[in-house]
C-alpha cells in the first residue's frame, strides 16, 4: 500500500515538460509576467536565457499554453535544423501555405509579403534551445524579425560561447532578455512540496523538512532538472526498501543517508 | 538497476572521506589544546619566582629583571673567562656598594619607602628560587649568583656561604672568590680575608684578587 505512495512520488519527478505540472514560483512567476508583457509590446524579439535546467522549457511552455487562446502562438520546443523544412514550417504555420518541395528564405519572404494585409496580426513564435541553430539560422531569424511580421521568444543556454552569439546576433535587435535563475533554499522547499501535492502526495510532501531541503539545495544547487533527477532515484530506493526491508525507511522524514544515496548513484556527489 | 547493497557501501565510505578532514582537524586541535596546557603548567612551575603576589609598579619589577639579567650575564662572563673583566667588576661592585650605602643613608633620614621593601622582597624571591635550581643541579654559576645577591643586600653570613660552597665546586673563580674575601672582610675577619686572598692570587695570579687585596690593606675596601 505504502509502496504505490513512492512510486507515485517517483513519477512526479519524472523530467518533463508538462504545462499542467507548471509550479506557480515566486520568482518565476515575476519573470513570466514581465515575459506576458513583453510579447505585448512592440518588440521585435525576446530572449530568455540560463543554466541548463532552469525552467525555461517550463516557461516557454507554460506562456505557449497561456496565450494559446487568444493569440497565434506557435512552440518549436526542438529546432528544425534544416532550413528548407524550417521555413515549410513556419510558412504552414503563420500563413496556411502548404509547400512542397525545397523553400528557401526568398521565397518565404515572398510569401510573407504576399500575406500582410491591414488586420494583420502578428502571431509569436517560441524557439527553445536557440543555442542549436547555425548563425546562418539566427541570421535569418533576425532578419525574418525585423520584417515585424512574425515575434521570436527565444530560449539559450548561458555559456560564455553563447553569449557571443547572443551580443553578436541580437545586441541591437533584441529588447528584451530575461534570466532563469537556480532556485532558493526556500523556494526549492515550495517546488518539491507543491508538486508532491499537486500528485496527490502529502505524506511524501511533509517528509521534506527545511533541514532535508536545505540538504537537497547543497547537492543540487537549487536546479530543478538535478533537483528531479534527486527526487526520482530518492523514492526509488525508499520504494525498494519497503519491499525489501521496511524497518531500515522512516516515512516521516527523508532519510538524509538516503537523500545522500541518490546523489552518489545520480553522480551529483563523487564517491 | 539499483544495487541497494553497493550503494550503501559506496555512501558509506563517502560517509568515511567526508568526516576524515574534520576528524583529523579535531585530533589535531586536541593535540595543541593539551600541549598548550602543558607548556603554561610548566610555566607556571617556572614563573613562581616572578613576584606575583606583589603589587608592585611594573617599572620596579622591570629594573629588578634588568638587574638580574644583567648580573647573570656577568656571572657568564666570568664563569667562561675568570679573568680578564676584572676591572669593570670592580668598578661595579664599588658602584654597587655605593648605591648599598646610599640606599642604607636613605633608609636612615627617609622614611622607609615601598620601593625598597619591594625592591627587598623580590630579591628575595629571586634568591629563594635560585637556591632551589642550585640545589637540583649544583651548578657554581648559580651559587655564585645567590653569593653576590645576598652581598648586594648586605647579607654577609649568607653571601659567605655560597661564595664558599661555590670554591668547593670550582676553586678557579676569580669572582667566587672577590665576594668571599669581601664577605670576610664585612664580618670583620680582614685578616682571614687578606690571608685567602694570598693564597688565591699564588695560585691564581689574578690581577682582580691583587687589586682587591691592596684595597682591603690600604682600607680603601671596609
Ligand atoms: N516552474 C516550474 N514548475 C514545475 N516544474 C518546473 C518548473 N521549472 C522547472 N521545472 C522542472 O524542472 C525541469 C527542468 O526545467 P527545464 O527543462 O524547463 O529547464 P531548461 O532551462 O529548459 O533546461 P535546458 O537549458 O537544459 O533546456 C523540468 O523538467 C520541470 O519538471
Ligand atoms: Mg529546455
Amino acid at each position: 500500500m505504502k509502496n504505490s505512495i513512492y512510486d507515485a512520488s517517483k513519477n512526479v519527478f519524472l523530467d518533463n515538460i508538462d504545462v499542467r505540472e507548471y509550479i506557480q514560483l515566486d520568482r518565476v512567476s515575476t519573470l513570466y509576467k514581465s515575459l506576458k508583457d513583453s510579447v505585448r509590446k512592440p518588440l521585435k524579439m525576446i530572449l530568455l536565457y540560463g543554466k541548463p535546467g532552469t525552467g525555461k522549457s517550463m516557461l516557454l511552455s507554460k506562456l505557449h499554453h497561456d496565450l494559446s487562446s487568444t493569440q497565434k502562438v506557435f512552440i518549436y520546443s526542438t529546432p528544425i535544423l534544416d532550413d528548407s523544412e524550417f521555413f515549410k514550417s513556419l510558412a504552414r504555420d503563420l500563413f496556411d501555405v502548404k509547400y512542397l518541395g525545397e523553400l528557401n528564405f526568398t521565397q518565404l519572404m515572398l510569401i510573407v509579403k504576399s500575406k500582410l494585409s491591414k488586420n494583420y496580426k502578428v502571431p509569436l513564435v517560441l524557439l527553445d534551445e536557440a543555442q542549436l541553430y547555425s548563425s546562418e539560422q539566427m541570421e535569418k531569424i533576425r532578419l525574418l524579425s525585423d520584417t515585424r511580421i512574425v515575434k521570436f521568444v527565444i530560449t539559450l543556454h548561458k555559456t560564455d560561447k553563447e553569449d557571443i552569439i547572443a551580443k553578436e546576433h541580437f545586441q541591437t535587435r533584441i529588447w528584451e532578455s530575461i534570466e532563469l535563475k537556480n532556485s532558493s533554499k526556500n523556494e526549492l522547499r515550495i517546488y518539491i512540496q507543491k508538486k508532491l501535492m499537486k500528485a496527490n502526495c502529502f505524506d511524501s510532501a511533509n517528509m521534506f523538512s527545511k533541514n532535508r531541503v536545505n540538504l537537497i539545495h547543497k547537492i543540487t544547487k537549487g536546479n530543478y532538472r538535478d533537483t528531479n533527477k534527486l527526487l526520482y532515484t530518492f523514492f526509488n530506493i525508499y520504494s525498494w526498501y519497503c519491499y525489501n526491508d521496511p524497518s531500515a525507511i522512516d516515512s516521516n522524514i527523508a532519510s538524509s543517508k538516503i537523500i545522500e544515496m541518490s546523489a552518489i548513484q545520480t553522480g551529483l556527489i563523487n564517491a | 538497476m539499483l544495487n541497494i547493497n553497493e550503494l550503501e557501501t559506496r555512501w558509506r565510505k563517502h560517509k568515511i572521506k567526508e568526516y576524515t578532514p574534520l576528524a583529523v582537524i579535531a585530533l589535531i586541535t586536541v593535540l595543541i589544546g593539551i600541549f598548550s596546557i602543558y607548556v603554561v603548567s610548566t610555566q607556571q612551575v617556572e614563573t613562581q619566582k616572578e613576584p606575583s603576589t606583589l603589587k608592585a609598579d611594573s617599572k620596579q619589577e622591570e629594573e629588578q629583571k634588568k638587574e638580574i639579567t644583567q648580573s647573570s650575564k656577568a656571572l657568564k662572563k666570568v664563569t667562561l673567562a675568570p679573568s680578564f673583566k676584572f676591572i669593570s667588576n670592580i668598578d661595579n661592585d664599588i658602584e654597587l656598594d655605593k648605591k648599598k650605602e646610599e640606599k642604607v643613608k636613605k633608609k636612615k633620614y627617609v622614611e622607609k619607602t615601598n620601593t625598597i621593601l619591594i625592591k627587598r622582597q623580590s630579591t628575595q624571591e629571586d634568591i629563594s628560587y635560585v637556591i632551589k635550581r642550585f640545589k637540583n643541579n649544583n651548578d657554581p654559576a648559580l651559587s655564585l649568583f645567590i653569593a653576590k645577591k645576598y652581598y648586594e643586600l648586605g647579607e654577609y653570613d649568607s653571601s659567605y656561604n655560597y661564595a664558599l660552597t661555590t670554591n668547593q665546586i670550582d676553586d678557579s673563580i676569580d669572582d667566587s672568590w672577590l665576594i668571599f674575601s669581601k664577605s670576610l672582610v664585612k664580618l670583620n675577619r680582614k685578616k682571614e680575608a687578606i690571608k685567602v686572598l694570598k693564597k688565591y692570587i699564588k695560585h691564581s695570579n689574578s690581577s682582580q684578587a691583587k687589586l682587591l687585596l691592596r684595597d682591603i690593606m690600604s682600607g680603601k675596601f671596609r
